[in-house]
């Protein structure tokens, strides 16, 4: 891990609209402030962490948790790691593990005692970054059904 | 499928709150009204298809739909189903199947062209359920970490 400026991580809030935007803009190529507008609405209200991470003032990575609400019949106990961003020039120096890291702390102190994330099988580069924060295989079966 | 006469369906609205969170502490035992308000508010305003089955005016189960945003880097194009509820008296009558055809037809206006569920592999009348509705191994793969 060489980190050349100290990051910063608080809590992601409202005001952080546009680097959110832009981060997610940045990585998959399509504007969507509307979307992130609501997430984060939803966010600040429900009490699940979230976090951003700072160089600087500027905002480069985000973290998105949310608590299970039974959907797929998820017990309230787990919670999800949703989205996790960080802006390319800053990829692969430790800020994903970083933002997971305190997010983990976070969660436990909500009483979460257990995290689940999806990722695609051929995600690589995802499946060894869970694997390296200890993640193991889980219960869900994705099912899906082509329209 | 033995479909009995006058099962009706319609959009879930906020006025059946009362008559979702019966459901769902029938089927789970707790009571999460606070949970369902957030929940229905958002289903009305995203556009994402859910659905209630009415019989004699009284509502005896539900969908919930919900549009990928790219979380766990899912395109757009992926619906999940979130949340079926059947209450107990009408459950195995094919009510779900009923919601679940509707639902399908809803997605696929919207330009959806896959939906995705999550089931715990040892919920196997939910397997069962969803491979007679024709659905297949999807590529997400389901991690969790204990804290």
């Amino acid at each position: 891990m060489d980190l050349m400026e100290p990051i910063k991580l608080r809590i992601l809030t409202m005001k952080d609209l546009d680097a959110v935007t832009e981060i997610d803009h940045n990585l998959l190529g399509s504007k969507r402030r509307e979307y992130w507008e609501t997430r984060l609405e939803s966010t600040e209200t429900s009490g699940v962490p979230s976090l951003a991470a700072e160089v600087g003032g500027k905002v480069i990575g985000f973290i998105l948790g949310s608590a299970s609400g039974w959907e797929y019949g998820i017990p309230e106990n787990i919670a999800w790691i949703d989205t996790l961003g960080v802006t390319k020039e800053y990829q692969k120096k430790g800020v994903a593990r970083i933002l997971i890291k305190e997010m983990f702390s976070m969660f436990k102190k909500v009483g979460v005692d257990t995290i689940y994330v999806f990722v695609n099988w051929k995600d690589w580069d995802l499946l060894q970054f869970f694997d390296r924060m200890g993640f193991k295989r889980g219960d869900m079966i994705n099912l899906e059904l082509k329209i | 499928m033995d479909l009995m006469e006058g099962v009706s369906l319609r959009p879930l609205r906020m006025k059946d709150l009362d008559a979702v969170a019966a459901i769902d502490y029938e089927l789970l035992g707790k009571q999460r009204r606070e949970h369902w308000e957030s929940k229905l508010e958002r289903s009305e305003t995203s556009g994402v298809p859910s659905l209630a089955a009415e019989k004699d005016g009284k509502v005896i189960g539900f969908i919930l739909g919900s549009a990928s945003g790219w979380e766990y880097g899912i395109p757009e194009n992926v619906g999940w189903i979130d949340t079926i509820g059947v209450t107990k008296a009408w459950q195995g009558k094919g009510v779900s199947q009923l919601l679940f055809k509707e639902i399908y037809s809803m997605f696929k206006k919207v330009g959806v062209d896959t939906i995705y569920v999550f089931v715990d592999w040892k919920k196997w009348d939910l397997l069962k359920f969803f491979e007679k509705m024709g659905f297949t191994r999807g590529d997400m793969i389901n991690l969790e970490l204990k804290l």
